[in-house]
């Protein structure tokens, strides 16, 4: 049971604080070794910072968004964003406030020019009541409360798009489908990846063969025009969501392979190793070989696979949505988004549009750090 | 060891190089297929040819004055901007001689291999149609480039840069011009009518163009049972197909068995070409040719009209050279100004034709650009990106009102210009199926309370200011465009426009809508969940309205999905019958109506529009055996709409009958409107010379066709 | 090693085959079929009304009345027997003639866009590693998941973009328009290197990402390994330690993913080629796809899923080649 754990710790017992941490040190569960590393990773934790961040936006998005997501603002079309303040010529507030502005058409080029009013100041007010919604689609309680607001006026932080929309609200909304729907995505990878992954680099010999060759055939067939056809054949009756959350699940089911090759790779090189064959000689089952001393052997893979994964789930949605298979208007998610992002219009006129790609890319990295923290928290040698 | 790791990376390399060789050897024959590559030692010397200062057409080589619409040196034609030769002549008392493109010979060469050119006085007709340029005598040489979604999308300029027909409309939008045809001369009651053609005009392979080739056109291929089982109701007047008669090479007669004032206006704006060459197109036809239907089962036709419908087509960007089996490619003679010569799946080229009918006022043969190249780029972010590179030479079709700003701004950098004349018939609307394939949708589109509902649940004001960047006018949308004819009453255009959601739940309400699913969205009668599928094509117009416009009717609790799709799908599906609602353009100038009065019966329209009501048609083509039987004041909207075009546009009774046949589409709402009198943008490169003012951007006036483009030139 | 190659073989053909089905069934899947939009187009659009007997026959004439697995055996026999792949629908040419040059293309570009990446993941993969938690390392690290992490398609237009109005070439496409036509040269080689280092780059990018950090994950447990140590204290010099074995090791997954590489990038590729337009197969698959082009899109798919499987053979042999531990698992 401890076997993995003594030699690590007498490969490290020099650099280690005094006896009673000692003590505590050697006694301590594999899991807790890796958090009592892990949280020296400033990385780590600002990876696992952003997450959180993250997974609060996720969950209260109604109310910290200060619009509905596809609330028009016909007075602000794609107005840049508005900057929050506390002084200008006029004075210090305690109070950031927002200038007052309107887009107006510049009556030659058609294009929207926004006239800002340095002299009225629109105060930012917390924890407002305005506009009714339900949280999560109506499915849990009704509210009002939004955590800032405008007293007169409206107010865009990240600018409107081309609708008039609120891009912050937008981004808001965006990240929960995204995020969630990601989720189930890499879930459903990860679990099948490491099951027949394991299997198949452990057991070798026939369920590889077959394994191998089931990972093969997969991955033979390209992705998007699978999900092209898959997506065509999806009944036109079904809303959008259902039909992204069956992408999602194709996704899930069709992306295990990258881990499997990979995990089945790692273990047949493992699994000639000592204390492997130790292992089976003294009589330890293929699951609890596999669990207890090769799969600590990998963590760090399976760890970076699904650090990796997660963006490929954000894009593959980004790019379904973009040859009109992935969500359409009016689910909102990031792949909607950037593909409202993705014109000539948008780099010339607007470049605010392009906000939530800040957002994917900082998911992505708040991903990547928490990954790479685990990974060299959870690095044996280390 | 680093040996070792080169070595791979070098494996690596090479494997990924014998797999595009392998690629390749699966498709041997492709070098033989593409053209392109066999052609190009000769077009690399074209671009230095082009590079070389344009060489100016001869000024003065003939004793005529340079007369254009900009100084018009006191000669204006009988016809606005053009002359019959002997009509200048006589008028600025000169004699003219002809000047031809230097290039000449080498076109030639390359659209009719071997073939001896004559003298251009002896290529041009004996009376070769006099065209005033507008500011100046153009250089000869260039190529002028576009682009298109696709080979086959309808999207083209060329289509109507290159146009030719009997007839043309000037750029006055008024005033019939001769092209083609010298003139034409109506009975007392317009059921006659005589074209007049050009004595020594020739196809674009150097053989005579005569009546002979229009009786072709229509008796052999239109009328032939083969081709088409029925006769399509464009040439059917009062019941009967209309008859075409040769009376000698440069006299064709229509007859009509009704009144037929605007078949005249019909070709002028109509994308038809009344002419075949027969010297070509006949040798597949068994009437001509015995073996024409061996011949074509032995190219792998199952018989003669597939072979033949490769080379001949109504509507068709271009005849693709590509289409057919091995050896089966021929350059199809044309009258146009431009030849297609080479394509692919990427361009498309077309060069001047060597026999094209036109001069400028010093007697220079036109046109005066060389060629013509276009490439498709389906996407159009990168059609806007070259557009504001300067890349392109014209372009007008697919670029939309909201792309405007983005194109404005960068006119002087890129060095074109962009500008927004105004449109006929874009406004964009919808049309629910009202016969729809399920009886319980049916049922529901059926209901007028519903398409008032619908209607009165969209914001126009908002879609005005949002997609239209403030132009246009919130208004319905009614098959005759009231800025092309006299007779509509503001209450149609006005009914139903207001933003009024509360009166469209009542409405939903009162229908017995009334059941709803957790989600707030009403249910079917039947307790389904009603959706509305909209199938959309971007061609249709701006695809935001769909965006707002499923907004709108979501708030009143009607689910709408969206799916984008191309025009081809569209229309397929539309065309079955299988779709929930259609939205499209508007066409709806007065002239267009006039030459297709289908626009105003079931199914309202023709292949290329929305369909509605596509079981009310079958039920009335069919005597009541087929289909849905419609109302009966629908039912009166066929005779009506004959007799509608018996009478001249803006004559009285063609006013009257006109305003009965929009007062039944008013009380159906067929189509739902949104924002009418759209201005639309234009592209023009600042090396395209003689460009004209436009003073409409429409398809109803067969887009550039009026604009005279035989005219430009490429001014490098 | 040579049974292992044969056994290898033999099961690529198995997979090849299964993968045909596969193609199949996916092209066979959205409702409807292309009799109808044919026959539309055919017939419609010369003024003509369809009726179901036109549609007995366009079916008959392109086989579509026969059961499922007669027409795939048809189809894949014609494939394997005569080459043929069948007429494109939508543009009434053999399928053969159409995609030749375009799978070239298609090649040109994941080849250079695979090269591209290889040149960046490897070298940079393996200082991330050695100096890892330095600035480059995290700087390495972060553009590479900067990359990782913007969709295709528009960094494909903002590349696009800059490309056009900062350097001043033409948009999209893979040939300036004065080259289109012309016939292979020097200076036609050069506009293409000019147009297609933008959609290299974009294909390029995302896979940089992931290889790189592949290596630098794999090179940091190797150079953890004791033997590593062990090198160390035998004085071998540093780079010798660091190249003989952690290097070729790290490299193990890197060979491993390049059939995948390879058809991940002809696959990703539609979406960028469409951004781009560029006139590459993956631009025609799309434009098949949507329009139920069957056999342009079968033969399409089929290729590229051809090109993977065999992709897959050879990275597994060279992987075998590298690793001997593997091939001798096998046997």
């Amino acid at each position: 049971m401890t076997a993995t754990t003594i030699p690590k710790g007498k490969r490290t017992a020099a650099t280690l604080p005094p006896d009673e941490e000692k003590l505590k040190y050697f006694t301590a569960r594999q899991w807790q070794l890796v958090w009592w590393r892990f949280r020296r990773n400033r990385l780590g934790l600002l990876g696992a910072g952003i997450l959180i961040i993250y997974i609060f936006v996720l969950i209260f998005a109604e109310f910290l968004a200060p619009y509905g997501g596809t609330t028009l603002d016909s007075e602000y079309v794609l107005g840049p964003p508005q900057v929050a303040r506390f002084w200008d010529e006029n004075g210090f507030s305690l109070r950031p406030f927002v200038y007052s502005v309107t887009t107006e058409r510049d009556p030659v080029t058609l294009a929207m020019i926004p006239t800002i009013d340095n002299s009225k100041r629109r105060y930012l007010q917390f924890f407002v009541r305005t506009k009714e919604y339900k949280y999560w689609n109506g499915n849990l309680i009704a509210s009002d409360l939004h955590f800032f607001g405008v007293d007169e006026g409206t107010i865009h932080l990240f600018g409107t798009d081309s609708l008039g929309r609120d891009i912050l609200s937008r981004t808001m909304y965006a990240t929960r489908t995204s995020l969630t729907l990601g989720v189930v995505g890499v879930l459903i990878a990860f679990v099948i990846g490491l099951v027949m992954g394991g299997m198949a680099g452990y057991l070798g010999g026939q369920v590889d063969f077959f394994i191998q060759r089931l990972i093969e055939l997969i991955r033979s067939v390209p992705d998007i025009p699978l999900f092209m056809g898959l997506a065509a054949a999806l009944p036109k009756e079904w809303p959008p969501e259902k039909v992204y959350l069956m992408i999602t699940l194709i996704l899930g089911f069709l992306g295990w392979t990258t881990l499997a090759r990979r995990i089945r790779g790692k273990l047949l090189s493992l699994r000639k190793e000592d204390y492997v064959i130790a292992a089976q000689l003294a009589g330890g089952s293929n699951a609890r070989i596999i669990a207890r001393h090769m799969l600590p052997a990998f963590t760090s893979y399976i760890i970076v696979d699904i650090v990796v994964y997660f963006p490929y789930m954000i894009l593959a949605e980004t790019a379904l949505s973009f040859v009109g298979l992935g969500l359409r208007p009016p689910v909102i998610s990031w792949g909607v988004l950037l593909q409202g992002a993705q014109n000539i219009q948008a780099i010339e006129l607007a470049p605010w549009l392009f906000i939530p790609v800040i957002f994917v890319v900082f998911a992505v990295l708040g991903f990547t750090f928490l990954g790479d923290g685990l990974r060299d928290a959870a690095d044996p040698y280390n | 060891m680093q040996k070792k790791s080169l070595w791979l990376i070098l494996l690596a390399l090479l494997l990924a190089f014998a797999l595009a060789a392998c690629g390749s050897n699966d498709t041997g024959t492709t070098e033989e297929a593409a053209p392109a590559e066999e052609a190009a030692p000769a077009e690399e010397a074209a671009p230095a040819e082009e590079a070389a200062p344009a060489e100016a057409a001869a000024e003065t080589s003939s004793g005529c004055p340079a007369s254009t619409v900009a100084d018009m040196k006191g000669l204006e034609g009988d016809f606005p901007k053009q002359f019959e030769l002997a009509e200048y002549e006589s008028k600025a008392g000169c004699t003219m001689t002809f000047s031809e493109n230097p290039d000449i010979a080498s076109l030639n060469e390359e659209l009719n291999p071997g073939s001896n050119l004559p003298a251009v006085a002896d290529r041009l007709p004996d009376e070769p149609l006099v065209v005033q340029p507008y500011n100046e005598i153009g250089r000869y040489g260039g190529r002028l480039r576009s682009v298109s979604k696709s080979p086959e999308s309808g999207t083209s300029d060329f289509l109507s840069t290159r146009h030719v027909n009997f007839v043309r409309f000037d750029d006055d939008m008024l005033t019939i011009v001769p092209n083609i045809a010298t003139g034409w001369e109506y009975n007392d009651d317009y059921t006659e009518l005589t074209f007049f053609l050009r004595k020594g005009h020739k196809w674009s392979d150097g053989a005579p163009f005569t009546a002979e080739d229009v009786d072709f056109w229509y008796n052999d291929i239109k009328r032939n049972k083969d081709m088409y089982e029925e006769v399509s109701s464009l040439w059917i007047f009062g019941g009967e197909p209309m008859q075409v008669e040769a009376i000698d090479d440069t006299t064709v007669k229509f007859s009509f068995a009704a009144p037929a004032p605007n078949f005249v206006t019909f070709m002028a704006t109509t994308y038809v070409q009344p002419f075949q060459p027969k010297h070509i197109l006949s040798q597949f036809m068994p009437k001509y040719n015995p073996d024409a239907n061996a011949n074509a089962q032995a190219n792998g036709f199952d018989d003669w009209t597939g072979q033949f419908k490769l080379y001949f087509h109504d509507w068709k960007d271009t005849y693709h050279p590509y289409d057919g089996p091995e050896g089966t490619a021929l350059t199809i003679p044309t009258l146009e100004s431009h030849v297609l010569i080479e394509e692919s799946t990427e361009f498309r080229r077309y060069i001047t034709n060597p026999y094209f009918h036109q001069v400028d006022t010093v007697g220079n043969q036109l046109p005066y650009y060389n060629e013509a190249y276009e490439i498709y780029s389906e996407d159009i972010d990168v059609t806007i990106l070259k557009l504001i590179n300067g890349e392109l030479d014209y372009r007008m079709q697919t670029l939309e009102l909201p792309r405007f700003p983005e194109l404005k701004q960068n006119e002087e950098k890129g060095g074109y210009r962009v500008f927004l004349p105004p449109t006929v018939g874009e406004y964009m609307y919808y049309t629910f199926n009202i016969t729809h394939q399920d009886p319980e949708m049916a049922k529901i589109f059926g209901d007028l309370r519903f398409r008032q509902a619908m209607s009165l649940a969209i914001n126009r004001e908002e879609i005005r200011d949002i997609v239209y960047l403030g132009q246009g006018v919130p208004q319905q949308a009614l098959p005759i465009d009231h800025v092309t004819v006299d007779f509509i009453k503001d209450e149609w255009l006005n009914q139903y426009i207001e933003y009024d959601p509360d009166a469209a739940n009542a409405l939903l309400d009162d229908m017995g809508l009334t059941e709803r699913d957790s989600d707030g969205f009403r249910l079917r009668f039947d307790g389904e969940p009603f959706v509305i599928l909209l199938q959309y094509a971007p061609q249709g117009g701006p695809v935001q309205n769909h965006e707002l416009v499923k907004g709108y009717w979501e708030a009143v609790g009607v689910r709408v999905q969206l799916k984008e799709v191309t025009s081809d799908f569209y229309r397929t599906e539309s065309s079955q019958n299988r779709h929930d609602i259609a939205t499209w353009r508007n066409g709806g100038g007065a002239t267009e109506v006039a030459g297709a009065v289908q626009i105003l019966v079931p199914p309202f329209g023709d292949f290329l529009d929305t369909r509605t009501g596509t079981m009310w048609n079958d039920w009335m083509q069919s005597d009541g055996a087929e289909g849905i039987e419609p109302p009966d004041d629908v039912k009166q909207l066929w005779d009506l709409a004959e007799e509608w075009k018996t009478f001249p546009i803006g004559s009285p009774e063609n006013s009257r009958i006109g305003a009965e046949i929009v007062a039944i589409h008013a009380k159906y709402l067929f189509q739902i409107g949104l924002v009418g009198e759209i201005p639309s943008p234009v592209y023009v490169n600042n090396r395209v010379g003689n460009f004209g003012e436009y003073t409409l951007k429409a398809y109803p006036y067969y887009w550039t066709y009026p604009f005279r483009p035989t005219q430009w030139f490429i001014n490098e | 090693m040579l049974r292992y190659f044969a056994q290898r073989f033999i099961f690529m053909i198995i997979t090849l085959l299964f993968v045909s089905v596969v193609i199949f069934i996916v092209i066979e899947l959205p409702p409807g079929d292309y009799a109808e939009r044919y026959a539309y187009r055919k017939l419609a659009s010369a003024g003509q009304d369809v009726t179901e007997q036109d549609m007995i026959n366009v079916r008959h004439e392109f086989g579509l009345d026969k059961p499922a697995p007669v027409r795939y055996f048809n189809w894949i026999t014609d494939i394997i027997l005569h080459g043929d792949f069948g007429e494109s629908f939508l543009f009434n040419v053999p399928v053969r003639n159409m995609i030749g040059d375009r799978i070239w293309l298609t090649m040109a570009l994941a080849s250079t866009a695979i090269l591209l990446t290889y040149a960046l993941a490897i070298p940079i993969g393996i200082f991330s590693a050695l100096y890892r938690h330095s600035f480059g390392d995290y700087l390495a690290t972060f553009i590479g998941y900067i990359g990782l992490s913007l969709p295709n398609f528009m960094l494909a237009l903002v590349l696009l973009y800059f490309s056009v109005t900062v350097l001043g070439s033409s948009a999209g496409g893979l040939f300036s328009e004065e080259f289109a036509e012309a016939a292979w040269s020097w200076p036609r080689v050069v506009d293409l290197l000019e147009h297609l280092w933008v959609p290299a780059v974009v294909l390029g990018t995302a896979n940089t990402a992931f290889h790189l950090q592949t290596m630098r994950a794999t090179m940091l447990d190797e150079l953890n390994q004791l033997y590593v140590d062990a090198a160390r204290a035998r004085g071998i010099p540093e780079w010798k330690v660091i190249f003989k074995y952690p290097v070729r090791i790290a490299l193990n997954p890197i060979v491993s993913y390049l059939g995948f590489d390879l058809g991940k990038l002809v696959a990703g590729a539609p979406v960028v080629a469409l951004v781009l337009s560029l006139p590459d197969a993956g631009q025609l698959l799309l434009q098949a796809l949507l329009q139920q082009d069957m056999f342009l899109g079968g033969a399409i798919l089929l290729m590229i899923s051809t090109m993977i499987v065999i992709g897959v053979f050879i990275s597994d042999l060279m992987l075998a080649a590298l690793d001997p531990r593997i091939r001798l698992g096998e046997t």
